[in-house]
């Protein structure tokens, strides 16, 4: 274990937050006037969401020139799932990998891995992923579900308004603002398997210029049922899946109307949580994480546009425990700044330049004493230029540029010097181009290109454990370089306004270079795979392309009568080139990358709801065609044998009863799996049959 | 040497857009058709009233509209009496109770008391003089007849059907003296 004192400069912007709200409260008392986006009157007015997620420019759902799902509130509340993951699986064409009780991997398109590094998840513009892998802890996301607005998905990569990790696609969940939105929601939630959750929310206003939400929520359950086809390294009855996973979370967020031009926030948050968690090397270990974050922000409306900025800071600490008992802690912080500003010239063109400042570290793991660290600063622009009333292109551009640094504890025994840990990265280019073309008020045709990064994860330079015997060393690799994922597609949305729907058709293409593979104990050494024949040397590597095909067919609808319907269907097909096979004759794998196995070629889900007088009534459905997903053998406690499982196809479906006792009173039944008693989504444990009872207020 | 042919002179940006026009012609023509069939309807109204909530300065409580008609013209009279029938005790936002309130063409000195003003059907011969009016007063003239907007008459034109549309017209705001949020400006249509 190890805990570094350079992680606590992090804190440094506490002051200045501090200081700027001091500032806000002594401001001149303003008008009732605000500057921020309020989506609520947006979207009764267009009756569309509205979302700034594609471009940084306000616009209508469609208007965007990328592909894009927004679920709303309604879809939110009449979804049978308890949390994200499970909203995100039925709604849209993502990959959902659930592999225990709050251990979910979800990517866009294929591409998905334990730890998926390729999706940026945020809240409100703040990322809320672990930084120092990328991947998204859904357990410690400080939210809850009745808090949230919308949920915006942008699919294909979207790194020249969102940076790295934006290179599968971007997850932006929008919570309610205080400023606008009040109300207060209290639930509890009883389910199978032991589940106990409780969550409240109250959004209010503290006089005439100033919100406040505050949230807190958590829950207790035992763990799902390993099943038959699977077993672990550890003795009989002290698996880490016979304990039981929790989170807590909590969150205040606070807007102040400094000004009539002027509108100020602050937000901090707090998460706990506890999961078996799937390791990179496809391993389960138990995992303990707890999460800080605090942000201050401002939006202004100036003579010089829309001026937005930003300051935040994430904290991570998470331990996990070996099988041995013996634990390795993660510790990482992430301060970032942004300041953009949006504004139109003349009737046709609306710009938004940009500036981002970002420090991230993280200590050496597993062997304490090191700190690996890089800083990137970044300057990004978009033009948004209305060709004709009907013709819209919009470019945007992102150069960043990336210092990579290391101190303290050096690896040693490795093929690398201080001055591989100690330079400069990169400068990289990051693009997004978009034509949208409104051949009519309801047929819409879409081009786009984008040229996304994604950075080899804090992670990678910093793994160090060296092998008493000698014999090996295992080390972060300080010579890796950025995938690099461009994105070419073509869509159709036409709106069925008499149906009250709309359907959509995309085609897409997709290729990825330098394709990074994150586990450290591959078989490299033996095969000789690193960026040199480095036998006894194990390290994350670049190690090949990929390109995928694909199409998403979909529609979506409701009526006035009270029914509601959608289906979705996507079909690809990903094909990997390695540098290298990483496929053996015995069908092993040398190290766990494998995308092209790891999709399946059609994926249909599909809903169906109806509102009659006081019940709710909702189902959804979801077929996926076989895929494979990496397996580490976990019987033999080893970490350089991985295989191949095989997910059959499988059919899911959940549903939702809801009664609403009164207009501010609900009983809900939700019913997760309801086909069958287990399902198996990943090479890791089968899902179990869930059944939940939830009682609600919202007021 | 003779010089450039003056075509070269087009700039990639201009080509891009004329092809843009040309194509859009076809789909344009029937938008139009469709715009040229649909009378006002409250659906409209009410987008407009949802727009005032984006104004720089916007209103709030109970305000009148002016609504604007010509005796005697079938299709103009028959829209201000669907209009003030459907609206009844007035049409409600969240923020906004909104009554109608008649205007003939023929007391168009009225309107001068007003801070937003609807035009019915029907009204072409009428733009300039309610332009003139309304210049420079702080006053929104809005209507579904989108030709008022594009010639620069009206300030904003709002569709409902069969998705809903804003325009508004830059130069004619400016002259109106009639501002409206930045944000806004960017999820609309403006020329």
């Amino acid at each position: 274990m190890s805990n570094h004192p350079h992680l606590t400069r992090c804190f440094r912007p506490v002051r200045a937050v501090t200081l700027m709200l001091v500032l806000t409260v002594l401001a001149p008392i303003p008008d009732s006037l605000a500057q921020a986006i309020q989506y609520d009157k947006l979207e009764k007015l267009f009756g569309e969401p509205v979302t700034t997620s594609a471009t940084g420019k306000p616009q209508r759902a469609s208007d965007v020139p990328v592909s894009m799902v927004i679920i709303t509130r309604d879809q939110i509340r009449h979804s049978p799932a308890t949390d994200i993951p499970g909203i995100l699986r039925e709604y849209t064409d993502l990959d959902v990998w659930q592999w225990s009780r709050g251990d979910a991997d979800v990517s866009v398109r294929g591409y998905n891995s334990s730890l998926n590094p390729r999706l940026l998840v945020l809240v409100n513009g703040r990322q809320v992923y672990v930084d120092y892998y990328g991947f998204t802890n859904w357990d410690t996301i400080p939210v809850q579900l009745s808090e949230i607005r919308q949920i915006e998905v942008v699919k294909g990569p979207n790194t020249a308004l969102f940076g790295f990790n934006a290179v599968g696609g971007v997850i932006n969940i929008l919570t309610y603002n205080p400023l606008f939105d009040q109300f207060t929601d209290a639930s509890v939630r009883v389910g199978t398997r032991g589940y106990r959750e409780v969550s409240a929310v109250t959004s209010q206003k503290v006089g005439d210029r100033m919100g406040l939400r505050l949230s807190t929520g958590g829950y207790d359950a035992h763990n799902y049922p390993i099943g038959d086809r699977f077993s672990g390294p550890w003795a009989a009855g002290s698996d880490p899946y016979s304990k039981s996973p929790y989170k807590r979370t909590i969150n205040l967020d606070t807007q102040m109307q400094a000004t009539d031009d002027i509108v100020v926030g602050f937000e901090a948050s707090h998460a706990m949580s506890y999961q078996n968690q799937y390791q990179f090397y496809y391993f389960a270990l138990p995992d303990r994480s707890s999460t800080d974050s605090i942000k201050a922000s401002i939006s202004a409306n100036t003579g010089w546009g829309l001026i937005d900025g930003q300051i935040y800071r994430n904290g991570v600490h998470e331990t996990i425990e070996a099988p041995d008992g013996t634990t390795t802690t993660f510790q990482n912080a992430v301060t970032t700044a942004k300041l953009q500003d949006m504004f139109k010239i003349g009737v046709d063109h609306t710009f938004r330049i940009a500036g981002e400042y970002r420090y991230n570290e993280m200590n050496s793991v597993p062997t304490s004493g090191g700190n690996a660290h890089y800083s990137v600063s970044s300057a990004s622009g978009m033009w948004d230029w209305a060709l004709t009333s009907q013709t819209t292109l919009t470019n945007a551009v992102r150069l960043d540029h990336l210092q990579l640094g290391y101190d303290g504890l050096m690896p040693t025994g490795g093929p690398y010097s201080a001055r591989d840990w100690n330079r400069q990265v990169l400068n990289e280019v990051s693009a997004n181009s978009g034509l949208v073309f409104k051949a009519t008020d309801i047929d819409t045709f879409r081009a786009s290109y984008s040229r996304g990064l994604q950075m080899p994860p804090l992670a990678d330079y910093a793994y160090y454990q060296p092998d008493p015997t000698g014999f090996s060393v295992a080390t972060g690799n300080p010579k890796l370089v950025p995938t690099l994922v461009e994105n070419y597609e073509l869509a159709y949305t036409r709106d069925l306004t008499d149906a009250g729907s709309k359907a959509s058709v995309v085609v897409f293409y997709q290729t990825n270079s330098n394709l990074i593979s994150s586990n450290p104990w591959t078989r490299c050494n033996i095969t000789n795979c690193l960026n040199g024949p480095f036998p006894g040397i194990f390290a994350p590597d670049n190690v090949g392309d990929s390109r995928a095909l694909g199409t998403e067919w979909g529609i979506d609808g409701h009526s006035e009568s009270g029914w509601r319907w959608g289906g979705h269907y996507r079909m690809e097909w990903i094909h990997d080139s390695l540098r290298f096979s990483n496929v053996n004759a015995d069908g092993t794998l040398n190290f766990p990358l494998f995308f092209e196995g790891g999709a399946p070629h059609h994926l249909f889900s599909a809903h169906g709801g109806y509102t009659f007088g006081k019940w709710d009534f909702d189902l959804f459905g979801r077929y996926s065609t076989r895929y494979d997903v990496p397996n580490n053998s976990q019987d033999t406690k080893l970490l350089t044998q991985f295989t191949r499982y095989t997910v059959p196809p499988s059919f899911t479906a959940d549903a939702r009863i809801a009664y609403n006792i009164t207009d501010n009173a609900w009983l809900a039944v939700n019913a997760v799996n309801v086909q069958s008693k287990q399902v198996y989504m990943t090479s890791g444990p089968a899902i179990a049959r869930q059944f939940y009872l939830t009682a609600g207020v919202r007021f | 040497m003779n010089p450039p042919h003056p075509r070269s002179f087009k700039t990639t940006a201009q080509r891009v857009k004329r092809v843009g026009l040309l194509v859009g012609l076809g789909a344009g023509l029937l938008v139009n058709a469709a715009e040229a069939l649909a009378g006002t309807t409250v659906r409209d109204v009410l987008i407009g009233v949802r727009s005032l909530d984006f104004l720089k300065h916007p209103p709030s409580g109970s305000l009148d509209l002016a609504l604007i008609y010509q005796p005697g013209l079938a299709v103009s009279e028959q829209e201000k009496t669907a209009l003030v029938d459907a609206a009844g005790s007035g049409i409600k936002t969240e923020t906004l109770t909104v009554h109608l309130v008649p205007v003939s063409v023929s007391d168009l000195a009225r309107i001068e008391k007003f801070h937003f003003v609807l035009l019915t059907s029907g009204l072409q011969s009428h733009f300039q003089t309610i332009f003139e009016r309304t210049k420079g007063k702080s006053i929104l003239t809005m209507s579904a007849d989108l030709d008022c907007v594009r010639s620069g008459r009206c300030v904003m034109g709002v569709v409902s059907q069969p998705l809903v549309r804003v325009l508004v017209n830059h130069a004619a705001s400016e002259d109106a003296v009639v501002m409206f949020d930045e944000s806004f400006r960017m999820m609309i249509t403006e020329f």
